[in-house]
């Protein structure tokens, strides 16, 4: 009777004991998960800076290649009001028998149509700079939910992070502008009205 | 029968096992799992990084100060930079359009300057002329034809005519070539800004562009070359019509004549009645010029035309008093400021208009005295020739306003 009782008590801590490891082990289990996506993010955190960090800076070459372009396009067009208030021209047929005007007409046209690529390029890094902030923000967004409750799936979000970085790192790595692009070249009559309009 | 060394040297199979040893042997087994949970745990939680760290402080845009401090992730893009020697080449291309532009602009200035010595040549002889058409009564070509020195005059005014307007020519192929090197200089420049950033730009056309350039606008003797026998000459009918209407309106008072007689003076060399000239032709204003008198007092002038104003301005004497001059228009104070001379009198002058004093900015005389000046429209330039070290002498009011735009 004694040893039938020791028997079923044995079993019984047995049986406890296992419980209890088979409990941690799970626990340890789930810990490491949670571990796991928690470094995932952060990781993608890491990635987000440095993918920022390369849009920002091309977006300032951009922009500087940009400014210069605007300012020399400035001068241009001041040196064309001096020239057409001195020869008193008022039609594009009339500003084109002045040689400087004609020059000075065509180079505003080649640096709109390279100041246009350059807008664009520069419109596309901003958008990208909001994209990543966006991503910056979820993604610490889902780590907190992460921390809370130790179950988020971020694996969609993380592959949309991964393919946006990939295309910013391509775009990063393209050249700003390619010569030799008439498209976006605007007509000599249209860019002399401006001018004559003090626009 | 089993032994104690027999179980110590071998393990026991699960049959040969009393249930206490069973026992023992079950618990170490589950103390070594939670042990290694335990563990792994453990290991598991400090290998993740800033999992204790607390939340990260929100960023709206994308902040320089964090992205300076990212590490490079990606690779450093590559550059479609054009070779370094190309652009070297196309630079040095560039330095030398700018060196042939200015040799152009020399060539350029070269003939204006001879193109102007026949438009105050062609004054000087239609000034000679006015006076033979007055004193012989001339009031036709064919009347002027009978006297040799007044056709000989016509026929110098008709070559000069020629001349100077042969001279247009190459002053226009020097213009022409002179803008087209700027543009392709011009052209070079945008893309060499670009060349880092940009995709398919192409240098060496640019240096081709540059070459073709340079040789096409070498100023060679061919290409500066004027053909006078090209330029239909005004015929001396229209020439003489011209100073017969002029010679009309010339007065025929007993000064015309006089100042006639003192020009011829001061042309042989005496200048003591100069004082006394009213008006000052061209070639007058040259022989004045080429004298060497140290004081010059043409206060009688009331009019300083530019050519007169040019020719006075070649001379090298000391002090030139014009008080009769009341208005100095800006061609004119060009040349009376381009004087080497020292001490300028225009007391006549009742203002300095902005575009004659602009001139002024730049004269390297000493003294100058406008006592007559009311208006104040020139203020900042007096005020900037005075802090040039010009001595100047201005009425009160006048003081004023310079002392005020001196401040500015």
């Amino acid at each position: 009777m004694t040893r039938t009782a020791a028997v079923i008590a044995a079993k019984l801590f047995r049986g406890t004991l296992t419980i209890a490891a088979l409990l941690l082990v799970s626990a340890a289990v789930c810990l490491a998960a949670g571990g796991q996506k928690e470094e995932e993010l952060n990781r993608a955190l890491q990635d987000i800076k440095g993918a920022a960090h390369r849009v920002g800076a091309r977006a300032a070459t951009a922009a500087a290649v940009l400014a210069q372009l605007q300012s020399q396009s400035e001068a241009l067009k001041i040196e064309i009001q001096e020239e057409r208030r001195r020869v008193g021209a008022t039609t594009l047929r009339q500003a084109q028998q002045v040689r400087r005007i004609d020059y000075d007409l065509l180079l505003l046209q080649q640096a709109a149509v390279y100041t246009g690529q350059l807008e664009d390029r520069l419109a596309y890094f901003r958008a990208a700079a909001t994209r990543l902030n966006a991503y910056r923000q979820q993604v610490r967004d889902d780590r907190l939910m992460l921390r809370a409750l130790d179950a988020v799936d971020s694996s969609a979000l993380l592959r949309r992070i991964r393919q946006s970085i990939d295309e910013f790192q391509t775009q990063c790595a393209a050249p700003l502008l390619t010569a030799g692009k008439g498209e976006g070249s605007p007509e000599l009559e249209a860019l002399w009205n401006d001018i004559v309009k003090g626009r | 029968m089993e032994t104690d060394s027999q179980n110590d040297e071998s393990p026991p199979t699960p049959a040969q096992r009393t249930p206490a040893k069973r026992r023992l042997s079950h618990a170490a087994l589950v103390a070594v799992a939670l042990v290694c949970a335990a563990v792994a745990g453990v290991w598991l939680y400090a290998s993740v990084p800033q999992l204790t760290s607390s939340v990260d402080p929100p960023t709206d845009s994308v902040d320089p100060a964090i992205a300076a401090e990212a590490k490079p992730l990606l690779p450093a893009f590559p550059q479609p930079a054009a070779p370094i020697e190309d652009s070297a080449t196309l630079a040095a291309r560039m330095t030398e359009v700018d060196h042939l532009r200015e040799i152009l602009q020399a060539k350029k200035e070269q003939i204006l300057q001879a193109q102007q010595d026949y438009r105050y040549g062609i004054l000087e002889l239609e000034d000679e002329a006015r006076r033979w058409f007055k004193h012989a009564r001339i009031d036709s070509l064919a009347q002027a034809l009978k006297y040799n020195e007044v056709e000989a005059l016509l026929r110098s005014i008709q070559r000069r005519q020629v001349y100077w307007e042969a001279l247009d020519k190459p002053v226009g192929w020097i213009e022409s070539a002179s803008e087209s090197l700027l543009y392709v200089n011009r052209r070079a420049a945008m893309d060499l800004l670009l060349k880092d950033v940009a995709a398919g730009i192409d240098i060496k056309k640019h240096v081709h562009a540059i070459d073709q350039a340079l040789e096409r606008c070498q100023p060679t003797p061919e290409r500066l070359a004027v053909d006078p026998g090209s330029i239909a000459a005004p015929s001396l009918e229209v020439i003489a019509k011209r100073l017969v209407a002029q010679a009309k309106s010339l007065g025929a008072s007993s000064g015309d004549r006089r100042g006639h007689d003192i020009e011829a003076e001061v042309c042989s060399g005496d200048l003591s009645r100069a004082a006394e000239l009213s008006t000052l032709s061209l070639k007058g204003a040259r022989c004045l010029a080429e004298s060497d008198a140290k004081q010059l007092f043409l206060n009688r002038l009331a009019e300083m035309p530019p050519p007169v104003a040019e020719a006075l301005s070649k001379w090298p004497g000391e002090w030139l008093c014009a008080n009769g001059v009341a208005r100095l228009d800006p061609e004119a104070a060009a040349h009376l400021f381009a004087w080497r001379g020292e001490w300028l009198s225009l007391n006549g002058l009742g203002e300095l208009p902005a575009e004659a004093g602009r001139h002024l900015a730049g004269w390297s005389g000493r003294k100058l005295e406008l006592m007559g000046l009311r208006q104040t429209a020139g203020a900042g330039y007096l005020a900037q020739w005075e802090a040039q070290g010009g001595r100047l002498f201005v009425p009160d009011a006048i003081r004023s306003a310079i002392d005020q735009a001196g401040r500015k």
